[in-house]
């Protein structure tokens, strides 16, 4: 009774009523919305409400960023010393000798990055068009034998996307991704290896070879002809401190 | 009632927003957002019953709503860095005052209908 002449002859409060309350509700809306996708998406919204998941999940991201901190001091401190032997490499002298036997071994331990001539493949997944999910997935045996190829025609440095293969360093299935040492890898599998580039791009095109096998019994797989580079880089083998590959999980 | 329109509008546009666009929240952030959503929904109601009051004022209504759901979420963020939570706090005190605020709004509707049942 009374707010119908108020609102009635106060038009300017009245917009500002509903234009407030629009603003509000627009902004309400959005975060809620907001919210619910991220539930409904099975993501952090559902975890951030118990204090033990996000408090431990808080100090992950602690302790993986005093990682990442530690590393690039590593490998900053890596840097100075590689620079330091092969200032003394150049001097010659008594520790000549030692210091490339060092590299040597650094380079056979795969702690150090190589660049060199050498060959890149790459093998990705075939498209799923029958029932049979296996077939049309690259494997862990379809990198090892590729691998092994790879060493055995003499390459010096093999690596698949980031990971470098190392004597220590295995290559099997866990599920949808192949592990690789310590690291998770998916598709597209990126094998590069340095050496000689002919004698290792002879030995992967042998008819009847590796990549033949794989690209036929009908499994799909695209695998690229081994390209010859003359610089291609393969990078060190790194100890496992925090994932290596694709986006942290929520 | 046509007062609403525009609103319910603009509430519609903003789930409409917030279900298109595809955004992932980060777990250290996804806390704060519970949180602003408590004191916004907590806001939203304070505004319903003022209005069923007769007292609400845009101003207040707009300046509380910003700075509750950013105060609230700061909140949360400093008890976070301090390792102190205060989401727990802001989740309790927020619901008790909903809670309140409904239970405002309910008497407001219930003395309502009794006016013109008795003319």
């Amino acid at each position: 009774m009374k707010e119908s002449p108020r609102t009635a002859t106060n038009a300017p409060l009245r917009r500002r009523v509903v234009g407030s309350w629009t603003i509000v509700a627009a902004v309400f809306g959005l975060m809620v919305s907001v919210q619910y996708h991220d539930v409904a998406l099975g993501g952090a919204a559902i975890w951030s409400a118990l204090p033990d998941v996000s408090s431990v999940s808080a100090r992950l991201a602690a302790v993986d960023n005093v990682n990442q901190a530690l590393r690039r001091r590593e490998s900053g401190v890596m840097r100075n010393i590689l620079a330091l032997q092969s200032d003394a490499l150049r001097r010659g002298g008594a520790t000549a000798l030692v210091e490339r036997q060092l590299h040597a071994a650094r380079v056979l331990a795969g702690t150090v990055a190589l660049t060199g001539p050498g060959v890149v493949v790459t093998i990705s997944d075939g498209r799923m068009s029958g029932p049979d999910l296996a077939q049309f997935l690259t494997h862990d045996w379809d990198l090892r034998s590729v691998v092994n190829e790879l060493f055995v025609a003499g390459a010096d440095a093999v690596s698949i996307n980031s990971a470098r293969i190392t004597a220590q360093t295995g290559v099997y299935c866990i599920g949808p991704v192949v592990r690789v040492g310590n690291m998770r890898l998916g598709p597209p599998f990126v094998i590069r290896a340095i050496g000689d580039s002919s004698v290792l791009a002879a030995a992967l095109n042998l008819p009847g070879g590796v990549l033949d096998a794989l690209r036929g019994a009908n499994r799909g797989l695209h695998v690229t002809r081994p390209q010859q580079k003359r610089r291609i880089r393969v990078p060190a083998y790194e100890p496992a401190l925090f994932a290596q590959t694709g986006e942290a999980l929520p | 009632m046509r007062m609403a329109i525009v609103p319910v509008l603009g509430l519609l546009v903003g789930l409409a927003v917030g279900m298109a666009v595809n955004v992932r929240l980060p777990i250290q952030y996804a806390a704060y957002l519970s949180v602003a959503i408590l004191a916004a929904l907590d806001t939203v109601f304070g505004g319903v019953n003022a209005g069923l009051q007769q007292r609400f004022d845009p101003r207040v209504f707009l300046t509380g709503f910003f700075s509750n759901t950013l105060l609230a979420a700061a909140l949360a963020f400093i008890g976070s860095l301090l390792g102190v939570d205060l989401t727990l706090a802001a989740v309790v005190a927020f619901g008790v005052r909903i809670f309140n605020n409904l239970a405002a709004i309910r008497h407001q509707v219930l003395q309502r209908k009794k006016i013109p049942s008795q003319q």
